[in-house]
């Protein structure tokens, strides 16, 4: 079976400045791996690289061994770090959408997850408060059977209840074969989680270990080591 | 998937479009009814002189509202949808970047022709009453000597024409836009930018290839009484028709290879 993720050499530049430079590595299947960096360390670019909505200056990036296109838009379910769902839209006509484009949505699945959360799915978006609108995405997001979750930031904005409800939800919600990539600076809440860790520093690799590894290698949790790595 | 982008392009422009349309029909029709209507075109011209003054000034200035809020709605369907923060969902739905232009110009092409085929109406509501007719009949034949068609071919022939090539202002908008994506800061102002130098310079363009080539001479114009408008208007079409067509194929193609390949989400 192919690498779920694979980048070789990826570099990303505008202008003179890199904003990731000769980036390569390999996910594999079925893990929770945390993209961890300060900000402005390439984070956000390289998770724009994977779904196509940037175009690598150099280097290969390959998503089940295609490179990001329809056929890998089609097995990777992305969360970006800011709403993109028009604002006037209903709760109810975002579900449609999903499950208008994509055949993997199960809206059994978005509904038991909105009923849970009481929201109202004849809200529009533009009513709800920006916590709810989050939550909202990560269900339309979480409520597919993909391959690859890529998820930006998905416990920035809301409160620490919502924030342990949002993980459950996306530790209930994935097949054991798909695999998890999450951006996030809030390592603390994250890392029981986490299977695999990528630390990103001004747009270079700097760590690619398993969350065990680390935490024997160096005798330090993921949330510690990150605080040395990226001291100020 | 065209169908899809298609059907949710068109319903997402559908309220606004639907409200400006149907505020300007029902001003035709109120005007129709409270002015043109009562006109008695056999009395003298000086009582007539106010109410069409008004009439002629009030339907340019709908005129104008309408093409400009359809123009918004396209340009703002497409960088909305594509380029601002609605863009990390459009282009991470399962189509090409091929597929995701030609949706847009299919239905921002069904949006532009619906907006001219209201206007159309419209225009109809306003000049089809018994008294305007009566009083066209007087001067139809002056009409039909300058046209060298009856009015209601030349009509035809101007509201077929701008329905057809409506198409060709859409790519133009769209391939303003895409260019303005090339840069790092001000998209937006930049894509405004472009659009007025492709506008000026299909202008010259056209004018320079009428003069160059001898379709129009300002010999034509001397004689009021041997120019023929139907004419000349034929020898317009035909040039920008020609021209249009092959500036929008470039425009169209060069947008397609932005989409591809030079996508740039901020």
């Amino acid at each position: 079976m192919k690498a779920i993720l694979e980048c070789q050499r990826l570099t990303k530049r505008y202008g003179n400045f890199f904003a990731l430079s000769d980036l390569s590595f390999t996910l594999e299947r079925g893990q929770i791996i945390g993209l961890l960096g300060p900000n402005g360390s390439g984070k956000t670019t390289l998770i724009k690289l994977i779904n196509g909505l940037l175009v690598p200056s150099d280097g290969q990036i390959a998503v089940n061994g295609c490179a990001p296109g329809v056929e890998s838009k089609k097995i990777v379910s992305y969360l970006p770090d800011r709403d993109c769902l028009p604002s006037q839209i209903r709760v109810k006509d975002a579900l449609t959408l999903y499950s208008d484009f994509y055949s993997d949505f199960s809206m059994e699945r978005a509904a038991k997850m909105l009923d849970a959360l009481e929201i109202d799915r004849h809200s529009r978006l533009s009513a709800l408060s920006k916590g709810t609108k989050e939550k909202v995405q990560l269900i339309l997001v979480m409520s597919r059977d993909a391959q690859l979750y890529v998820l930006d930031e998905p416990i920035g904005g809301v409160d620490p209840a919502a924030r342990d409800y949002i993980l459950r939800t996306i530790l209930t919600n994935y097949s054991e074969n798909a695999t998890i990539l999450i951006s996030t600076h809030l390592i603390s809440d994250i890392e029981n989680v986490l299977d695999h860790v990528l630390f990103l520093k001004a747009g270079h690799l700097v760590l690619n270990e398993a969350v065990d590894e680390v935490r024997t290698k160096y005798g330090k949790s993921v949330d510690s080591l990150f605080r040395e790595v990226f001291r100020c | 998937m065209l169908g899809k982008l298609i059907k949710y392009d068109l319903k997402n422009a559908a309220r606004i479009f639907l409200l400006v349309h149907g505020i300007y029909l029902f001003i035709c029709i109120i005007l129709r009814l409270l002015v043109m209507n009562p006109l008695d075109f056999s009395a003298p011209s000086r009582l007539l002189i106010t109410p069409l003054t008004l009439i002629v000034v009030l339907f340019i200035f709908l005129l104008t509202a309408m093409t400009l809020t359809t123009s918004l709605l396209i340009a703002l369907r497409f960088y909305r949808n594509l380029f601002s923060k609605e863009g990390y969902l459009s282009w991470t739905l399962p189509a090409a970047p091929s597929t995701h232009l030609l949706a847009k110009f299919l239905s921002g092409y069904l949006i532009a022709a619906a907006d001219i085929i209201i206007i159309a109406a419209g225009i109809l509501v306003l000049v089809t009453g018994s008294n305007v007719a009566d009083a066209y009949r007087q001067i139809a034949p002056d009409m039909e000597k300058v046209l060298g068609i009856t009015l209601g071919s030349y009509a035809l022939k101007l509201f077929l024409f701008t329905v057809i090539f409506t198409f060709t202002s859409i790519v133009q908008i769209y391939f303003c836009i895409a260019l303005g994506q090339l840069f790092q800061e001000h998209r937006v102002l930049l894509a405004i930018a472009f659009y007025f130098l492709a506008g000026f310079g299909v202008q010259i363009l056209t004018t320079s290839l009428l003069l160059i080539t001898g379709l129009i001479r300002p010999q034509m114009f001397a004689d009021s009484y041997s120019f023929n408008m139907g004419r000349y208007t034929d020898i317009l079409y035909l040039i920008t028709g020609i021209l249009s067509i092959i500036l929008a194929v470039i425009e169209y193609m060069v947008t397609n290879y932005i989409m591809k390949r030079k996508i740039n989400l901020i």
